[in-house]
């Protein structure tokens, strides 16, 4: 699903391999200071390795374009340690953007369907409510109810366990745990700088940065 | 001395480049912003009209009114200075609404008003994207920026720019009747042989050119602008300053090329 074969760049000088295999729910641990971002902009091909290979959802991805990238990263769903929303847009908005772009499915259904995952994920606040307004767990409440509806091949998440309170953690844990169980051939990976925000998750494989590169 | 005008010679002609490379990008996304096939994008573009546009309508309006009431005011009291008679004079009052307003003044003190009110707004927007990371975040979602941002941006600036004109050169006409008939006692028909003797189809056409040549201009160079920013919050003010000045240059320049050719 994501391979990483001797990748070199600015920020890995050593080089960094990884497999996660398809269908895992698989975890990245980070010590801090690890360019975690530096990580997953590679891994989405939106910053090309100096040397070494990586591959995406079974396509190499170090030689492609920019618009053979997007193709791919359509099948991809992120949620960010701020929810990843857009600014300018309001929360039923933001939930519908990915599949408004990527499906040809008709407004009204994606509009229901993105009120249907806010209310799954629990969010309770104004659909027509800015991100700006939200707080943080809100925000990745949000990131969430667009995953759920994108029904992508590989969700990533990026640092989203963390800075919330233990129970916001334990709910999107669960939504995470529950989403994966959902399709078979999913596949999720969890990136964090802590293995105690992994808790209530259950990955099935846990890769381990012990140092920071540089 | 040479070195720098050099080297300034230089950064222009990259600016140039890069700015023909967006406005490429722009239009190879052309299809799915104006067909609706990203629908996110086609939402931008109606919303980039209305805010441009249809938000500015009143003001331009006013605008235009009041240049109206100023230009044929001038007129007649020119026309009056020499005799004592203003016969004739509401014909030419109509002809110089034709030559001023809709060939010139319409295109341009449009593009000025968007330029104050939207290409700011353009540049600040853009840039506060770049800086939250949302431009990377769009991306990673398979979303094209250029598709997304720019293209709805430039093509909904133009078409508010071009439709603006229209109203803006209405609005003087009408400003210039009610002034002539309300102060000067001009009969309405006068004008209007002095409009319909003077108007041509090329008029119209060049009106259309040059407000959508111009509304191009300024939503490329604030688009370009604002996703210069890259590293702190302080270079978005400059972005909207620098946005601002450079399109007010650009319009000028480009006016003053497009009334050349046409002439």
């Amino acid at each position: 699903m994501i391979r990483f074969v001797s990748v070199v760049t600015e920020d890995f000088p050593h080089g960094i391999s990884f497999d996660i295999h398809k269908g895992d729910f698989s975890a990245i641990v980070t010590p801090d200071g690890f360019p975690e971002e530096k990580l997953l902009d590679l891994m989405l091909g939106m910053e090309k390795p100096g040397s070494g290979r990586i591959t995406l959802l079974g396509s190499e991805i170090t030689a492609m374009t920019e618009n053979g990238l997007l193709e791919i990263r359509k099948k991809i769903a992120l949620l960010h340690a701020g929810g990843g929303l857009i600014s300018n847009l309001r929360v039923l908005e933001n939930a519908m953007l990915q599949l408004g772009y990527n499906s040809d499915k008709k407004e009204d259904e994606i509009r229901d369907a993105a009120i249907n995952a806010l209310n799954r994920v629990g969010y309770c606040g104004s659909l027509d409510e800015l991100p700006g307004h939200l707080t943080l767990f809100e925000r990745r409440l949000v990131g969430f109810a667009r995953i759920l509806i994108t029904e992508p091949k590989l969700v990533i998440y990026n640092a989203a366990f963390e800075g919330v309170q233990e129970k916001e953690r334990e709910k999107l844990a669960n939504l995470a745990d529950q989403f994966h169980r959902e399709t078979p051939g999913r596949t999720s990976l969890a990136i964090t700088s802590d293995k105690r925000f992994l808790s209530g998750l259950k990955p099935d494989k846990i890769t381990g940065f012990d140092q920071v590169p540089k | 001395m040479f070195d720098r005008i050099g080297k300034k010679i230089l950064l222009s002609l990259s600016t140039l480049i890069e700015m023909s490379d967006m406005l490429r990008r722009a239009f190879s996304e052309a299809g799915p912003v104006l067909t609706g096939r990203a629908r996110p994008a086609r939402r931008v573009f109606f919303k980039q009209i209305y805010f441009t546009g249809l938000q500015a309508l009143a003001i331009v309006i006013v605008i235009a009114v009041l240049i109206g009431a100023v230009i044929v005011s001038q007129v007649m009291s020119f026309a009056s200075s020499g005799s004592s008679s203003l016969e004739g004079s509401g014909s030419i009052a109509g002809k110089i609404l034709v030559w001023v307003v809709v060939r010139e003044i319409a295109p341009l003190l449009t593009a000025l008003i968007v330029i104050a009110r939207s290409g700011n707004a353009i540049a600040t927007e853009l840039g506060q994207m770049k800086l939250g990371g949302e431009i990377q975040l769009l991306r990673s979602m398979g979303i094209s920026p250029d598709q997304y941002l720019v293209a709805p941006r430039i093509f909904g600036v133009t078409v508010a720019v071009a439709i603006l004109s229209v109203y803006f050169a209405s609005a003087t006409v009408a400003g210039g009747f009610l002034t002539a008939s309300a102060i000067w006692h001009i009969p309405f028909e006068q004008i209007l042989h002095g409009l319909a003797s003077t108007i041509r189809l090329a008029d119209i056409f060049q009106l259309f050119f040059k407000s959508s040549a111009l509304g191009m201009t300024i939503s490329l160079i604030c688009c370009r602008k604002g996703l210069l920013v890259s590293r702190s919050a302080t270079q978005i003010p400059q972005a909207a300053t620098g946005a601002v000045i450079q399109s007010l240059f650009a319009v000028f320049f480009i006016d003053g090329v497009l009334t050349f050719i046409f002439h």
